[in-house]
């Protein structure tokens, strides 16, 4: 994976310092909150229900065993001992004080990490593909692509004040699991017609209050453009995009005001003026960051181990896990290994400390030294020997991490919700917890099969419910909780935004709801279907009049 | 987290907070205001009580009517200036059975106490 | 209000000149866009210097051709939020050839000068004298930059590429 040299050292430690200086000119009041607020946002420092909240940064997703050691401790020294991870692949921590952010700051800038750009109306931390590097349909490894942006978007002078947040996603594979298709930006490493690797690149794509599937700005982009691409795209909207509504300002809003066609036109006309200039990344420096994420060195192995295969015949409970657990990994002999943070009736995404020093342990042992961070909030092993996988197993069983729901009703997505944000409208996580118990025999989650429950306790759509197979959004009726329903999203490179159900539930009543539908489902498929399968194939109908006719 | 001259100094204002209420509260079940911020330094929940800021709703200050509120928040503004509480504002309560203020809101009620699913954590796992 | 230029505290010769005011015979002046519009040619063969202040919402392509031809530019910020004025700047010095003073003027926060100047600004309307140690401050709080902008400074990229040519 990436390390810094010393500039980026520098940086960030020069980053640290002046926070600690804006954080002292708070304190005495040089600064007024008012002053203040966006320059913590822009540390990802927020002020939510209980206390400050802190968003790190973890750039597409990856951490190394030492990062996660210093997450734990982080935790653990200036925290409550856990910490959250997010649908944008960070990490939350939801106690720290104020006084202590720029030491939080500086110990992780010992570890190559930062808070940068997850907040603020700025280019965001850029996310990807969590098996990058692993899977076996990759083209490319899109963290480069995205090191490459991490880098160009850093403190970028022209673009720190855009007129919303602005996010990016890559994926080097055609099943795409980053879910470029909501974002500001999404980008596909895609193979031209002779062969040549490049850029697809979306525009407009976003969740919300008005969310939009991005659209194709440009089917192929050749690699030496990314920069000057990426920067006509973001001046347009900086010129362009609305500044008189907060809810009308992302670019999705501009793409879909404008035309695909017009807005296309602009781009390619700034981009005219500045491709092949100074903005693009000249390619040593390419090869540079590429070199940080060439493969570890493999062992060569069968493609199948005997050993794995004799303990999932041996095991029923292993070969449950095994198979919600396991992609298959580039590599013979290996595999890629998701790791649950969803134990029934647990909170979605919250990890211990002592997990996360588990975890971080058996990446050294087991995985070369690297854990990923997925959107859905677990977290990957990306490179294990199918030889351990059993061991790994018994020991992630033991920390409580080897719940078998990986991609089924049980692995869903919560936003924090009204239990701490302060934006939010209705509780998430309850809900989830209260569904995952619902389904918590593992077996029939497993006969229920691939089925994505997404949570947002508000129309921010943190909980990404507009993409959900079963989407739940949290409102709020005169003070009360409620929660609509939306069936048939999809976040992959099928991406679909659900449509609304019908009548809003209560907090009570919301949880039967969803087992009604799952229950609908089971009663229409046919073999072999998904549960999105099948409400493409039956649409919205006959799931509504069932659920609603009971009432 | 919190200093232990800090927490004395809130439970002193608590008994204060306390006679407050007593002598602002109509009948049982009236809907009340206070006032809440957070802290600065900590970003910790805090309301105003009889003597500067406390921890525990229960030792809020109340008061009834929208002029005697305007005026509780007022009270709140050195404080803002002075660097120790970040954006107050009114929030209604009512006194349960015992005369204890309970927010009216599932927001401010989780303000008061903690999340919800996590009994472990915040101002509820003090108590 | 105090004006900082070049990094240290100066006179400001320039008269702002309200739409509905009348033209001196001489002296500097600067003018909103629609009044540079509707007196082109006048403010133009005036033999004085001439500046535009801009709106946030005036991008750099309604001066376009004419930039070469002006002493000031000022480009307002409302809110420190409104961030159109980095684009309008770079514009304006890479594109449109402007080489006279760029100017910021509105909510210009000391926390944004290092962005500003990045991005060719070379003078700042300031709320005190006391600005300039902070100013200096502020922009001295890097010394690693990711990308090229307006500015001179040598991104971290090249400074890699350099190192590792002069190794
Ligand atoms: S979706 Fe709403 S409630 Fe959930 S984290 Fe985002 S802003 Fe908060």
């Amino acid at each position: 994976m990436y390390r810094y040299d010393e500039f980026d050292q520098t940086f960030v430690a020069q980053r640290v310092a002046q926070f600690r200086d804006q954080v002292a000119r708070r304190l005495v009041g040089e600064l007024t909150e008012d002053e203040f607020r966006p320059l913590r946002l822009m540390n990802g420092l927020y002020l939510q229900l209980h206390a400050y909240m802190l968003r790190v940064a973890v750039p597409y997703g990856t951490l190394s065993s030492r990062q996660m050691r210093k997450l734990a401790h982080i935790a653990r020294r200036y925290d409550k001992g856990y910490g959250h991870f997010t649908t944008r692949q960070n990490i939350q921590y939801n106690w720290p004080a104020l006084k202590d952010v720029p030491d939080i700051l500086m110990e992780l800038a010992e570890v190559e990490m930062h808070a940068l750009q997850t907040s603020g109306n700025c280019i965001r931390n850029v996310t990807a593909d969590q098996y990058s590097g692993a899977a076996a349909d990759e083209i490319e490894d899109p963290r480069i692509c995205a090191e490459v942006i991490r880098q160009w978007s850093s403190l970028h002078p022209e673009f720190s004040f855009l007129p919303r947040k602005f996010k990016v996603a890559v994926t080097g594979a055609p099943h795409d699991r980053a879910a470029v298709a909501v974002h500001d930006i999404g980008i596909r490493i895609v193979r031209g017609d002779d062969g040549e690797v490049g850029y697809a690149v979306l525009a407009g794509g976003g969740q919300g209050r008005t969310p939009m599937i991005g659209k194709t700005v440009r089917a192929f982009l050749p690699k030496p453009y990314l920069l000057s691409y990426l920067e006509a795209i973001l001046r347009v909207y900086n010129e362009f995009g609305r500044r008189d509504n907060m809810f009308k300002a992302r670019i999705k809003i501009l793409v879909h005001e404008v035309g695909i066609d017009e807005f296309r036109r602009r781009v390619e006309e700034e981009w005219e003026h500045i491709r092949g200039t100074a903005v693009e990344v000249p390619e040593e420096e390419v090869r540079r960051i590429a070199s940080y994420f060439a493969p570890p060195t493999f062992a060569r192995l069968p493609a199948v181990s005997e050993g794995f295969e004799r303990q999932q015949r041996t095991d029923a409970q292993f070969a449950l896990w095994a198979r919600a657990s396991l992609h298959p990994h580039k590599q013979p002999g290996y595999a890629i290994v998701n790791i649950s943070l969803k134990p029934i009736g647990g909170v979605p995404g919250d990890a211990t400390a002592e997990q996360m020093d588990i975890i971080a342990d058996l990446a050294e042992r087991y995985a070369f030294d690297e854990v990923r961070v997925t959107h859905e909030q677990n977290l990957t092993l990306p490179h294990v020997r199918q030889d351990d996988l059993y061991a790994l197993w018994q020991e992630l069983d033991a920390a409580g991490l080897a719940t078998a729901n990986i991609n089924t009703v049980t692995d869903i997505i919560a936003c924090p919700g009204l239990d701490y944000c302060n934006l939010a409208n209705a509780r998430a996580i309850p809900i989830a917890q209260k569904i995952s118990e619902r389904f918590g025999d593992i077996e029939q989650a497993h006969d229920i099969g691939e089925l994505k429950i997404k949570i947002s306790g508000c129309i921010n759509a943190c909980g990404h419910h507009h993409v959900g197979h079963i989407g739940i959004l949290g409102v709020d009726k005169k003070g009360v909780e409620f929660y609509q329903l939306t069936l048939g999203g999809d976040a992959t490179e099928t991406a679909a935004l659900g449509e609304l159900v019908g009548p809003a539930f209560g907090y009570d009543d919301v949880v039967d709801a969803v087992e009604k539908l799952v229950r609908i489902y089971l009663g229409l498929r046919q073999e072999n279907e998904r549960f999105l399968d099948t409400y493409r194939r039956v649409g919205l109908q006959p799931f509504k009049e069932k659920l609603y006719a009971a009432h | 987290m919190m200093s232990k001259t800090e927490s004395k100094s809130s439970k002193r204002a608590s008994e204060e907070g306390v006679l407050a209420i007593s002598t602002a509260r109509g009948a049982r079940g009236e809907a009340l205001k206070a006032v809440t911020a957070n802290r600065l330094v900590d970003g910790l929940v805090v309301y105003l009580g009889g003597d500067g800021w406390v921890e525990a709703l229960a030792a809020a200050r109340s008061v009834s009517g929208k002029e005697a509120a305007a005026a509780l928040l007022a009270e709140a503004e050195p404080d803002v200036a002075a660097c120790r509480v970040v954006g107050p504002y009114v929030i209604d309560v009512v006194p349960d059975e015992a005369g204890t203020l309970q927010a009216t809101s599932e927001r401010e009620r989780i303000r008061a106490l903690g999340p919800t699913m996590r009994p472990d954590l915040g101002k509820q796992a003090e108590a | 209000m105090p004006l900082i230029r070049n990094g240290r505290l100066a006179d400001d010769p320039w008269t702002a000149l309200a739409d509905d005011a009348e033209l001196p015979p001489t002296g500097a002046v600067i003018v909103s866009l629609a009044r540079f519009r509707t007196e082109r040619e006048v403010l133009f063969n005036r033999g004085a210097p001439l500046g535009i202040r801009l709106k946030s919402s005036e991008l750099a392509s309604e001066i376009g051709a004419d930039a070469p031809r002006l002493d000031l530019i000022a480009i307002d910020f409302p809110v420190f939020r409104d961030g159109r004025g980095y684009s309008t700047a770079r514009l304006l010095r890479e594109r449109w050839g402007f080489a006279g003073e760029l100017r910021a003027v509105g909510n210009v926060l000391r926390d944004q000068l290092l962005f500003m100047d990045r991005c060719g600004f070379d003078a700042f309307e300031v709320e005190s004298p006391d600005a300039v140690a902070a100013w200096e401050k502020a922009l001295a709080e890097f010394s690693v930059f990711y990308q090229p902008a307006t500015d001179a400074r040598v991104p971290a990229r090249l400074q890699r590429l350099q190192r590792r040519a002069a190794s």
